[in-house]
């Protein structure tokens, strides 16, 4: 009897589906994306942040019909699928390479920056005299325990921990009613530099970054046909996450002081004063349920690097935890090479720039490809039939 | 269904294993049939049992044309004495001569003589052995070679009591005893659905103890029935002395901390899990029940919860769920104050915190261990220490030790506190084997506190709740019905919504009529 795993009778629901959008893409940009934009675009920001929303929305509408069209497949095994010409497999897994290493090499990049974003975070706000090496090895050592595991688990995690990423929103919100001055938002429309305000755009746009994960976990799902709107859903939760965030930052502290600041959103939650005085300062306490936001992208990350790898390559499940542990040490390694946290945000941003074109490009060559298969069957068909 | 469950021992080293058990029996029961000459049976049992003391040979006449020679074996303390000499030795020495010798004495014996409800005929020897050690008599008549196993067991056996580790205020006072037959009743008498089934088996090399699964046929899934009964009949172990034994052969997670399997002692708690499509394995010699599958939320609701209103239960269920984290987190979360987070702390409170600690020499984590510790020693040594006097050296030693290290200036004041917050919460889950549990991770959680501070306690936290996800009982999942989320199944977790509304059961459970009430 061939062994099945337990999980495989668990496959991913709509609300996890949801849940693993949720907190794939809230993670380390949460807290320092109102910089940038307020850097480029001042108080527009709180549109650019939807348009931007709306670009990722696009692509994740694409991906989610391009994934439609092959259920129970991941872009692994689909792909290799589509490269291939008449009975020549292997070549159809050589072409899929370069589309596999260039989406994988973006997640490796991306767990590098956010393991590093964060210890930098943890270091600068809460332990100043802990060494970074501490944070990032515990951070991506948890992390690798959860990215052995199969997709199905990982979306159950989330769906468990997605509720707790509502906490913060929760303290923003206050945040906001507390500190909030109207006149912060005001002139609303004042867009003197289009340049300016396009590039605003993309940097919000790069602050949903993490979307591509749904190549490996739409494969996973149990109704991919219904997935559509759980997924709209999901980036609307986020933009509207986003849009309070950046309209509460800006409202408490002006676009001028914002663009000055390291960790915007840090510095927004320290505005808010507990009732009941139970606790004085609240750093600690946002690090500590930051975490748990930063962990899921990590997860979700590592866990579809891991399942990628597997599927390339055809391995059996036992082989999930090696491959984890086997690729910690790259993302060590990539983590530890920014210099600076100048340099590290530049990173970020090419890393979004870097994530839209890239899943742009897999999609274009997909779906045509997927297109002209579809019409050469097509045209078999009618010449048989006739 | 495939479980998590992996089988430990290869089937070749269980043939092996089957092997051997089966020729040790051979060696010491042998494979005979029943003798004609009741002497040589006689002989034959009494050199397997190695004349021990507690068996009763009695030998006897009956008074036929001609007399013959019989004898009733039994084993002192396992048989009803008074019956059988009532109903089987007076009969038989007294009736004898009423019958026509034309018809056949055995058969006579058999249906009009011996008046005892169970009876059973057997030519096997070791049969009859084994039937003479569960607690019954055998009868051989010389001349067949046949032995009659009457059913005569009596021993002594603990009254129905009320339920110590589950004590509710309202609800049925009785508790589940020692006696697999009375438990069975106890259950049966609360549950009278014809499709209630029994299915029984033998397990224990040596001990051969009897255990029984229940379910009702048509809720319980047919495949949940079929894994457990797999599982249990694959346990190969010489002694099952307590529902444990099984509970640790049986469970999907054997090195997790968590109890996969849910024991209880109550009754009616065995038939609410049973209707919810559960199945329940009773033990011979233990009043634990235990409960297949288990899911996290159960072990934080009370039978009581479904007969109080269900506001109260509500509420008692959140507060349980408190309390729960105060027992896992509360001293973990005092260490990354102190050593960590200072800053959080009201700057009042700060001040007085630094007062209390002025005198203490130890880092936080050395305060906070050594209290724990002791709590932990007083509260082993209170269950140990005889009868009334058990608490009150409890309170005392807590009370006593507490103040005078806090005047001492080992420990800070509010560590006293932690401590003593800490213990109480743990005492209020209902279910002692998951409080223990608890109580134990909390540990491991102190020591990540005090190296990482709040951050390593959330990791820890993640990886521990990492851990609870990937856990299955018999293939539901642990964490269910938040993870994967059954909304329709939240109703009876954190919350317990009114009865008149509760007209579905669990699916997390796979029931196969899932209907409870029209509606």
């Amino acid at each position: 009897m061939n062994k099945q795993n337990p999980e495989q009778d668990q496959p991913i629901s709509l609300y996890q589906s949801h849940a693993v959008i949720v907190s794939t893409i809230i993670g380390v940009g949460v807290i320092s994306m109102q910089r940038g934009i307020a850097k480029e675009v001042g108080p527009d920001g709180i549109w650019t942040i939807l348009i931007g929303g709306l670009i990722v929305l696009v692509e994740i509408v694409l991906i989610t019909r391009l994934m439609q069209k092959f259920p129970g497949k991941t872009l692994a095994q689909f792909s290799s699928e589509l490269l291939s010409f008449g009975k020549k497999r292997w070549l159809g897994k050589v072409l899929s390479i370069p589309l596999l290493v260039g989406i994988g090499w973006y997640w490796l990049l991306t767990i590098a920056i956010v393991t590093r974003t964060f210890s930098e975070v943890a270091i600068s706000a809460v332990f100043p005299q802990t060494p970074m090496e501490v944070f990032m090895i515990t951070m991506l050592g948890s992390a690798c325990f959860a990215a052995g595991q199969r997709p199905e688990l990982i979306a159950r995690f989330n769906e468990f921990l997605m509720p707790f990423l509502f906490i913060p929103g929760l303290l923003i919100l206050t945040a906001w009613m507390e500190a909030g001055d109207w006149e912060n938002l005001l002139p609303m429309f004042q867009v003197t530099d289009w340049k300016k305000f396009l590039q605003g755009m993309l940097t919000s746009a790069y602050s949903y970054s993490g979307y591509s994960v749904l190549f490996v976990y739409m494969a996973y799902y149990q109704q991919p046909k219904k997935a559509m709107r759980a997924h709209i859903l999901a980036t609307g939760t986020v933009i509207v996450g986003y849009w309070v965030t950046i309209a509460a930052s800006i409202s408490i502290f002006g676009p001028f002081e914002l663009a000055n600041l390291m960790w915007p959103t840090l510095d927004l939650i320290k505005q808010v004063e507990v009732p009941g005085q139970i606790l004085s300062r609240l750093e600690s306490a946002i690090i500590g349920i930051w975490v748990v936001a930063v962990f899921t992208t990590l997860v979700n990350m590592f866990g579809v690097l891991v399942d990628i790898s597997l599927t390339t390559f055809n391995l059996e499940e036992r082989f999930r935890k090696w491959l984890a542990w086997g690729s910690l040490p790259f993302g060590y390694l990539v983590a530890n090479r920014p210099a600076n946290l100048e340099q590290l945000f530049r990173w970020n941003d090419l890393a979004g720039i870097y994530e839209i074109v890239m899943t742009l490009v897999i999609i274009l060559i997909l779906s045509i490809l997927t297109r002209l298969r579809a019409d050469k069957k097509g045209d078999q068909n009618a010449s048989s039939s006739a | 269904m495939r479980t998590g469950w992996q089988r430990r021992r290869s089937r070749k080293k269980k043939k092996m294993w089957d092997q051997r058990s089966k020729e040790q029996l051979d060696k010491r029961v042998g494979d005979q049939p029943v003798h004609m000459e009741i002497e040589r049976n006689v002989e034959f049992i009494g050199k397997v049992l190695g004349d021990s003391s507690d068996l009763i040979t009695r030998w006897f006449t009956i008074q036929y044309i001609p007399d013959r020679r019989a004898v009733l074996m039994c084993v002192d303390g396992l048989v009803d004495k008074r019956n059988l000499d009532q109903f089987v030795l007076a009969p038989l020495m007294t009736r004898g001569e009423q019958l026509q010798t034309k018809t056949d004495l055995w058969m006579m014996v058999n249906e009009s003589l011996v008046a005892a409800e169970e009876k059973k005929k057997s030519s096997q020897l070791k049969e009859t052995v084994d039937s003479l050690l569960s607690g019954d008599a055998i009868l051989f008549v010389d001349g067949y070679s046949e032995g009659l196993i009457i059913g005569a067991k009596g021993w002594e056996k603990r009254g129905v009591e009320d339920p110590r580790a589950e004590a509710v205020v309202r609800g049925p006072r009785e508790g589940l005893t020692e006696t697999l037959r009375v438990n069975t009743g106890m259950i049966r008498r609360r549950l009278k659905d014809p499709d209630l089934r029994l299915k029984d088996f033998k397990v224990g090399e040596r001990t051969k103890t009897n255990l029984t699964m229940m379910f009702i046929q048509g809720i319980v899934d047919d495949t949940l029935v079929k894994e457990i009964e797999k599982r249990i009949q694959e346990i190969r172990i010489d002694s099952v002395l307590e529902s444990g034994y099984i509970e640790e052969m049986i469970g999907d997670a054997t090195l997790s901390p968590f109890p996969v399997l849910q024991n209880t002692e109550r009754p009616d708690a065995v038939v609410a899990h049973l209707l919810e499509g559960k199945v329940g394995i009773l033990v011979d010699g233990t009043p634990h029940v235990l409960i297949a599958p288990a899911v996290f939320t159960q072990f934080y609701s009370s039978p009581e919860d479904y007969y109080e209103r269900y506001m109260i239960a509500t509420f008692l269920r959140l507060l349980r769920l408190v309390a729960f984290f105060i027992a896992l987190l509360l001293p973990a979360l005092y260490i990354a104050f102190i050593s960590f987070h200072p800053e959080m702390i009201p700057s009042k409170l700060a001040i007085a915190l630094a007062a209390g600690r002025s005198t203490v020499p130890f880092p936080s984590i050395v305060e906070a261990l050594m209290m724990e510790m002791s709590v932990e020693i007083l509260r082993e040594a209170s269950i140990r220490l005889p009868g009334p006097i058990g608490p009150t050296i409890g309170i005392v030693g807590a009370l006593v030790i507490g103040e005078a290290a806090v005047t001492a200036g080992v420990v800070s004041p509010l560590m006293v506190i932690v401590v003593g917050l800490t213990t109480i919460s743990s005492y209020a889950n209902p279910n002692y084997s998951a409080a223990i549990s608890i109580r134990l991770l909390r540990f491991p959680m102190m020591i990540v506190a005090s190296i990482l501070g709040l951050y390593g306690l959330v990791i820890a936290l993640l990886l521990l709740l990492l851990h609870m996800i990937k856990l299955r009982s018999f293939g539901v999942p642990y964490m269910a019905p938040f993870a994967p989320l059954r909304i329709k199944d939240v109703k009876d977790t954190l919350i317990r919504i009114p009865w008149p509304f509760m007209n579905k059961r669990p699916s997390i459970f796979r029931p196969v009529d899932d209907q409870r009430e029209d509606g």
